[in-house]
């Protein structure tokens, strides 16, 4: 007690936590890109997409298609096709969104909370086991050639070191968020996607069409969810089947942490699930960073049952 | 708002869109480069066929059965084939009886295989009626009623561990108390909140707990526990232990069921079902319904302790799977494939689903890959073609399907 | 009361009754183990080789007159599920099992064996727990956790210089299992074990691990897991700019981890058994699994084999299936196969296990 702290340490310990900063944030990102899916399903139709995760897993896969597509067209500039990838994944997960609700979940839309539930449930079980069917029970790799240079790429933003992996990650995150507000708070169509998440019924009747509406934000909400699959993917280098199902219970958690059906929400829990896990991982143990991921979920519901930037709303049942 | 009336209405477009959009997983394989660490794609046929050589037969087949279901409809009787039937045999709790002693007696003259794979029918069917209570009786949604089942079967294997002189039959109300306690505590402060919370909040639970389980050395970590042997069903007498065991098993489920039956005809399940018509109108009436549901959810959970630990005395052997998501979304399907808020059909429900993939297993080893895929296509068209379950009441029917 | 006993008597007479109308005229063997699921491939592999095994056998006039079926199953890599199998195996009236591949499931699988009576050879399971509990007839046809954690701490300290490993596992009866023993040996060395941290198996981003390895000034890193972590986490490793070595156990041995981490991957340090694959006499083993199921043999199919052969010369010298019998029989004496002579001790494991460090070299496993 009586020693002074030794100041390397310190400012080791300082730099350190800066670095579980980026690194929990950077993972905190990807839960809030895909938890805003849930929260846009949710605030329109009321419903929890169980099959999302999925969607966010069938983005992972669609990356690596389409850069072996490129790959196999003779393209292998990082700069071009990892752009490429992530929107050509952003389009085929929207398709599969679009799909998705398309079969599993329009014919359902009036009925008790229970029976859409099961459908996505269902979903989700389907898709997963479409893609281990299809492709394969085991591990793809994604293309290290592709990650590697970015892994490697590092600057130094003071005391911590920064790669270019995190910050594709964090600069598309950004981008995309940024462009999610935009169209949500600025454009007609944003308008028009609150005005039925409000009162679809009352939407219709002003002449607004429903059904493509909510299709498109199951494809809003898709894109997001697979530009967040494509990057994890190539952060962690491995993908299969099963692995959207941990990140989106996971992002499903930020959602509600954040409060359910608000978009702000969606991000601020997001980036917080992803630091306490990190703040455990580093710490505590990793052993513990589900529970206390979860310990915080269900502290806050019991302290703010609305969430942290919900609002209040009724009783629904 | 216009919605057109069969899904099927626009059934080219469907299929046209999920033909583009499964192509490149269907028709298509990764090449990885390692040495240059690129990938390359190739056309290749044979994943596709073989998918689609399984999956379309078996669609034409579930078209067939649907087919025949409709005929029965149209000229075999006003009452769907399974509602007639499950309704005869567990109607009342005479017929229960008789149908489970029949059952009982059944065993002498099935195989060893038949009784464990009976048994273990028997604990999902424990598992699926004791969910219906919250979500059939009070419309509460659970998606974490694994983690009952789990704590259930913990306390008795733990509690035989440290009471070596623990009776077997001492796992029911052990299993029932502890999961109910645990329960009421988790239940407690999102039962104020809105339906779907209650939802979440079980699912956080089952997914910490499983973690808790996995890390703590109480419990095992992920090797999980082997119960004491003097803990476990046992042979009696000329009974062997296979028989054993699914006599108490069917005994079990008979009186979790009878107990069920009982609380549903009674003045507290009448309740149940007014909170689940109409909440507001309840309360107006004077029902305490926070209280209520409390207690719905509290009888829910320790009824799946009471699986839970049943499951640890005759497996022998309890471990952190019992907890996981994939069980509670099983237990889910049972009650909703036999129909919310039947109990002829969560028992059902627990039988189809617990054999199918077992004997799809055993019979088609093939194409047993395929078994979770089929489960979820089930799950699927259950809930767009018949959302009352297989013997569903038509007052859920109408809930389900939407006023709108 | 005599009434209810008169009816149960009446109908355990129904009962015996159907039970003997089929006359057992064959000897049946259990082939139990993950086939289906994440695992499915590497699980299929010891149960195709044990069936070829039985293949041969049958071609040959099968044991004691009888011809072998097998009757496989499939416990999905579940512990409950490896308990169904089981009670489904003893019921069908196996006489012994060849399996299960799972650590987690060949533990609670084998009390039901043992409660049964039966004969287990695991050619898979390397949880010291396994045969740790006193069961007289099971039997582990491959190494064991401690020993694997032992030679792979000795060869840290010893043979790489190292005093400060972070060991790290992915909390499952193997990977923990196997992390404990290597820091057990590690310390009892004289190293220190800086960092002792598990993360769930379907954990694929290590970052905030690899900080708190990095804090704790560990030189290398063991790892007990599979293959489909460790990639991803030498990888993670070395893009965090840790150099130092990276060791594991024969879950990481697998094609699939070099696909990972690419033909440069250095200080990879693996314990496995010796190369069996390449030796003579396994060639027409593998030429025959080859024609039958259109594969290459995995990694276990030859422990699948063995076990098999091993186990029915056993029966074949007891002259019986009793499960004691074959189990004195089975200690008695050596027993020759493709993966080397096979002796087991009294707990049911082998004499003489082989672990051997394997690294990466050129984009390929070699002896180091």
């Amino acid at each position: 007690m009586q020693t002074p702290p030794n100041p390397d340490s310190g400012a080791l310990l300082f730099s350190q936590m800066l670095e579980i900063l980026i690194n929990g944030l950077a993972r905190g990102s990807v839960y809030a890109l895909v938890a805003l899916g849930y929260t846009m399903v949710y605030g329109i139709l009321g419903m929890i997409n169980f099959a999302h995760g999925e969607i966010f897993m069938i983005g992972m896969f669609a990356a690596v298609f389409a850069l072996g597509a490129m790959g196999s067209a003779g393209l292998v500039a990082v700069g071009i096709t990892l752009p490429l990838a992530i929107l050509l994944a952003m389009a085929l997960s929207a398709g599969f969104g679009v799909m998705n609700e398309r079969i599993a979940y329009r014919k359902l839309r009036g009925a008790h909370l229970l029976a859409p539930l099961t459908s996505a449930i269902g979903m989700s079980i389907v898709l997963q086991n479409f893609v281990m069917l299809s492709v394969t029970k085991g591990k793809v790799d994604f293309p290290r050639a592709v990650a590697q240079p970015l892994a490697n790429t590092t600057w130094s933003l003071g005391p911590v070191q920064l790669t270019a992996l995190q910050a594709v990650i964090f600069a598309t995150t950004f981008a995309l968020m940024c462009g999610l507000f935009w169209l949500v708070q600025r454009t007609r169509l944003g308008i028009a996607l609150r005005a039925v998440a409000q009162d679809r019924t009352m939407a219709s009747l002003c002449g607004m069409k429903v059904d493509r509406l909510i299709a498109f934000a199951f494809a809003l909400g898709s894109a997001l969810a697979a530009a967040a699959g494509a990057m994890v993917a190539m952060y962690q280098g491995v993908l299969r089947f099963d692995s959207g199902y941990m990140i989106g219970l996971k992002a499903f958690t930020a959602a509600i942490l954040g409060g359910i059906g608000n978009i702000p929400g969606a991000v601020l829990g997001g980036l917080i699930i992803g630091l306490t896990e990190d703040l455990t991982s580093y710490t505590i143990k990793s052993e513990w960073k589900q529970t206390t991921a979860f310990a915080i979920l269900i502290l806050v519901l019991w302290l703010r049952p609305r969430g942290l930037l919900g609002e209040r709303v009724a009783d629904k049942v | 708002m216009s919605l057109p009336k069969n899904i099927f209405g626009a059934r080219a477009a469907i299929l046209g869109g999920l033909a583009i959009l499964t192509a490149p997983f269907l028709w298509t394989r990764l090449d990885p480069d390692f040495a240059t660490g690129f990938v390359s794609l190739r056309l290749v046929p044979e994943n596709g066929i073989q998918f689609l050589s399984v999956v379309v037969p078996a669609a034409l087949v579930a078209l067939a059965i649907a087919g025949l279901g409709r005929l029965w409809a149209r000229y075999g009787s006003s009452k769907p084939l399974f509602e007639t039937a499950s309704h005869r045999l567990f109607e009342s709790p005479r017929a229960m009886a008789a149908t489970f002693a029949a059952l009982a007696a059944a065993g002498f003259v099935m195989s060893g295989k038949a009784l464990s794979l009976g048994t273990f029918v028997c604990i999902h069917m424990m598992l699926a009626i004791g969910l219906n209570v919250t979500i059939g009786f009070t419309g509460l949604l659970v998606l974490g009623y694994a983690a009952f089942y789990a704590t259930g079967a913990y306390t008795f294997a733990i509690a035989a561990h440290a009471l070596p002189v623990l009776p077997t039959w001492a796992a029911l109300p052990l299993g029932f108390t502890v999961a109910a306690g645990v329960g009421f505590l988790v239940g407690l402060p999102c039962l104020r909140l809105r339906g779907d919370y209650l939802a979440i909040v079980t699912l956080g639970f089952a997914e910490a707990l499983r973690e808790i389980l996995r890390n703590l050395s109480v419990t095992g970590g992920d090797m999980g526990l082997v119960v004491p042997m003097q803990a476990r069903i046992k042979a009696i007498g000329p009974v062997g232990q296979g028989h054993a065991s699914w006599i108490a098993a069917v005994g079990v489920t008979l009186l979790v069921a009878l107990f069920v039956h009982r609380l549903y005809h009674s003045r507290i399940g009448r309740a149940w079902i007014a909170i689940r018509e109409d909440e507001t109108a309840a309360a107006m009436m004077g029902i305490p319904v926070v209280r209520l549901k409390l207690l719905a959810f509290t009888v829910s959970a320790g009824l799946a302790g009471t699986a839970g630990a049943f499951f640890a005395g005759f497996a022998g052997f309890v471990d952190p799977s019992t907890a996981t998501f994939e069980q509670s979304v099983l237990i889910l399907a049972m009650v909703i494939l036999g129909g919310i808020g039947s109990l002829p059909g969560s028992i059902l429900g627990a039988a189809l689903l617990y054999l199918a993939p077992t004997l799809l297993r055993d019979w088609f080893p093939a194409i047993s890959d395929y078994r979770l895929f089929f489960f979820g296509c089930i799950l699927v068209a259950m809930m767009l073609f018949r959302p009352q379950g297989l013997c569903g009441s038509p007052r859920h029917k109408l809930e389900l399907e939407g006023a709108s | 009361m005599h009434k209810f006993r008169t009816i149960l008597t009446a109908a355990f007479a129904v009962g015996a009754l159907l039970g003997c109308q089929k006359k057992e005229n064959t000897l049946k063997i259990g082939l139990a183990g993950v086939q289906t699921g994440p695992d499915g491939e590497i699980g299929t592999a010891p149960i195709r080789g044990s069936q070829l095994a039985i293949d041969e056998w049958n071609a040959k006039g099968g044991v004691l007159g009888l011809q072998i079926e097998a009757v496989s199953r499939d416990d999905e890599g579940k512990a409950n599920q490896a308990v169904a199998v089981a009670q489904e195996l003893v019921a069908a009236g196996v006489k012994a099992v060849i399996g299960h591949f799972n650590s987690g499931c060949s533990l609670p699988a084998s009390e039901v064996y043992h409660q049964a009576g039966i004969v287990q050879i695991t050619p898979a399971s390397t949880n010291p727990q396994v045969t740790e509990r006193g069961f007289n007839q099971t039997f582990r046809l491959c190494g064991r956790d401690d020993q694997q954690g032992d030679v792979s701490a000795k060869f840290a300290f010893d043979s790489l210089e190292l005093s400060k490993v972070a060991v790290i596992h992915n909390k499952t009866a193997y990977g923990q299992g196997i992390a404990e023993v290597f820091r057990k040996t590690f310390e009892a060395k004289g190293g220190n074990v800086s960092l002792f941290d598990g993360l769930a198996s379907e954990e694929m981003d290590f970052r905030a691990t690899i900080s708190a390895i990095q804090k704790s000034g560990a030189q290398a890193v063991f790892f007990g897991g599979m293959y489909n972590q460790g990639g991803p986490f030498y990888n993670q490793l070395r893009q965090a700019g840790f150099k130092g070595a990276f060791l594991g156990g024969d879950g990481i041995y697998d094609g699939e981890l070099i696909k990972t981490v690419g033909a440069k991957a250095d200080s990879v340090f693996i314990t496995f058994g010796p190369d069996f694959m390449a030796t003579e006499s396994a060639k027409p083993f593998l030429a025959a699994y080859k024609a039958k199921f259109g594969q290459d043999a995995g990694g276990y199919a030859i422990y699948g084999y063995d076990a098999a052969n091993i186990l029915l010369e056993a029966i074949q010298k007891a002259g019986t299936t009793d499960a004691d019998k074959v189990s004195q029989t089975l200690r008695s004496q050596s027993w020759k196969g493709l993966t080397g002579d096979a002796e087991f001790d009294a707990k049911g494991d082998l004499k003489k296990a082989n672990y051997v460090i394997w690294t990466i070299r050129e984009g390929a496993f070699a002896v180091r």
